[in-house]
């Protein structure tokens, strides 16, 4: 099987604004995706309902074959963009924690990516900077081995540097069984990784190519192109 | 995975608890020691001991006062915070269950529950001269003699229930409030009280089931076998009401979740 991700007609309103509306996407194994879209387009309410945070107003979406539950969460290594970290932890013991309860994730990684980013291990999270905050969650979640990594803002608080290293990691952590779902409006940062566009835009889906396919029928860039379509 | 989320329940709650408990063990010791000497003291420096034992109990009281408010608040903000506020982005994407997230933080509730009511009684036995403490163990003996050994049980059970009642009541109140788009808080309130008017009607209603066992007797009072029904009967709407509860809940984190 090689669709690791398919929605039909997925839909979510919040009262009378439409976050979502009917949203059909299939997503391959071994793809990096960049899901694009302005502020309010949609992005992370589709990847909330990936997450099975937020439950959709009607459509379906499968993860692996399975609606969102205990099944597609052991798979799914997920990114928020707000901080989800409690204060009282050391990140040692958060990532005891991530260790106790997800059976893919590697603690050597993740020390290894922290002696990376120079940050101690003994520090409560509390004390941590919002950018570190950020790190430290990043590398939470790149320290498994998921199936679909769903990546909201992944770079948004990070310095420049930080952010190469990050990029670096998502791309040596890809392999031919998973896929990365990255949503950003950071587009020039990130084009060179992704395989895959998907721009969202009030709700929809308004246009899913790959990088290769955009660059040859409009002779231009990501970044030059969602200029372009979302032009205000 | 049960076993994990319960063993990080208690070490995120613990933190608030085991200081407190230490310090009104503490004070009570204090409290204490003052106590039991001040009259051969106070003659000789009668308003230092005057000010120190009225300190070492102000404190205490309010180290007692602050547990039963940690025991209320630390309950509720567990649920509402580290489920349904930013933390709840981490604990629904772990790959557990939702009756366990439940199910965790009633049992530590519970458990703080318990060791306050416990810590708080045995710091007031040590307190009360021991006279009156003889006249508290009369009371217990008393429910021996009263009600028999099955009062001992009815009680029990009473108390069990109506104590996983007055948590999951909370949760449920919470949970629905979540369902509100706006004032969430608010919305929570309000279902406190529906829940609570609820009960009583449940309540109100199951007890004529049992009437035969209440009050065919021409009682001047309640007869020893009537109070144990009373309880038991009690006992069984809590357990019927705290189902009902969990089920609600759970049906709303599980469907209808919606963590903005």
């Amino acid at each position: 099987m090689n669709t690791i991700l398919e929605c039909k007609n997925l839909s979510k309103s919040f009262g009378t604004t439409k976050a979502l509306d009917g949203v059909n996407l299939t997503i391959e194994r071994g793809r990096i995706i960049g899901l694009l879209g302005p502020n309010g387009s949609g992005k992370t309410t589709f990847i909330k309902i990936c997450n099975g945070l937020l439950t959709p107003t009607s459509g379906e979406i499968r993860i692996n074959g399975f609606i969102p539950g205990v099944e597609t969460k052991k798979i799914v290594s997920y990114l928020p963009e707000k901080n989800y970290l409690n204060d009282w932890m050391k990140v040692s013991q958060i990532i005891r924690f991530f260790q106790d309860f997800y059976a893919d994730f590697s603690p050597e990684k993740a020390y290894d990516m922290l002696k990376r980013l120079n940050i101690d291990p003994n520090s409560r999270l509390k004390t941590l900077s919002k950018g570190t905050k950020e790190k430290v969650q990043l590398i939470l979640v790149m320290s498994r081995a998921a199936e679909l990594y769903l990546l909201d803002e992944p770079i948004g608080g990070v310095d420049p540097a930080a952010r190469d290293y990050i990029l670096d990691t998502i791309i040596t952590n890809y392999n031919e069984n998973a896929a990365v779902i990255l949503s950003t409006h950071l587009i020039s940062d990130i084009e060179k990784v992704l395989d895959d566009i998907v721009f969202l835009k009030e709700g929809q889906v308004v246009l899913n190519k790959t990088v290769d396919e955009i660059r040859d029928e409009y002779g231009k860039s990501v970044d030059a192109l969602f200029r372009e379509v979302f032009k205000c | 995975m049960l076993a994990k989320l319960l063993k990080y329940e208690l070490k995120a709650t613990a933190r608030w608890f085991i200081p407190l408990y230490a310090a009104l063990v503490m004070f009570t010791l204090i409290s204490r020691v003052l106590l039991h000497n001040d009259t051969s003291v106070l003659q000789e420096s009668a308003s230092f001991w005057r000010i120190a034992v009225f300190l070492s109990m102000f404190i205490y009281v309010f180290l007692f006062i602050g547990i039963l408010v940690v025991t209320l608040v630390v309950e509720i903000q567990r649920f509402y915070k580290n489920l349904l506020g930013d933390e709840g982005y981490l604990m629904f994407t772990l790959p557990v269950q939702t009756w366990k997230h439940i199910v965790s933080k009633l049992l530590i509730a519970m458990l703080w529950n318990l060791l306050s009511a416990v810590i708080g009684l045995c710091s007031i036995m040590l307190l009360v001269p021991a006279q009156e403490l003889k006249e508290l163990g009369l009371l217990f003996m008393n429910i021996k003699e009263y009600l028999g050994t099955m009062g001992y049980f009815s009680i029990s059970l009473l108390l069990f229930t109506s104590l996983v009642f007055g948590v999951i009541e909370m949760y449920t109140a919470i949970a629905l409030g979540h369902l509100f788009r706006k004032h969430k808080l608010l919305a929570s309130f309000g279902m406190y009280i529906g829940i609570n008017t609820v009960a009583q009607i449940v309540y109100m209603l199951i007890i004529p089931f049992f009437q035969n066992n209440l009050v065919l007797r021409p009682a001047p009072s309640l007869y020893p076998e009537q109070l144990n029904v009373l309880f038991l009967v009690s006992a069984l709407s809590f357990a019927i009401l705290s189902a009902a509860c969990y089920i609600v809940t759970n049906i709303i984190l599980k469907r209808k979740l919606n963590l903005e």
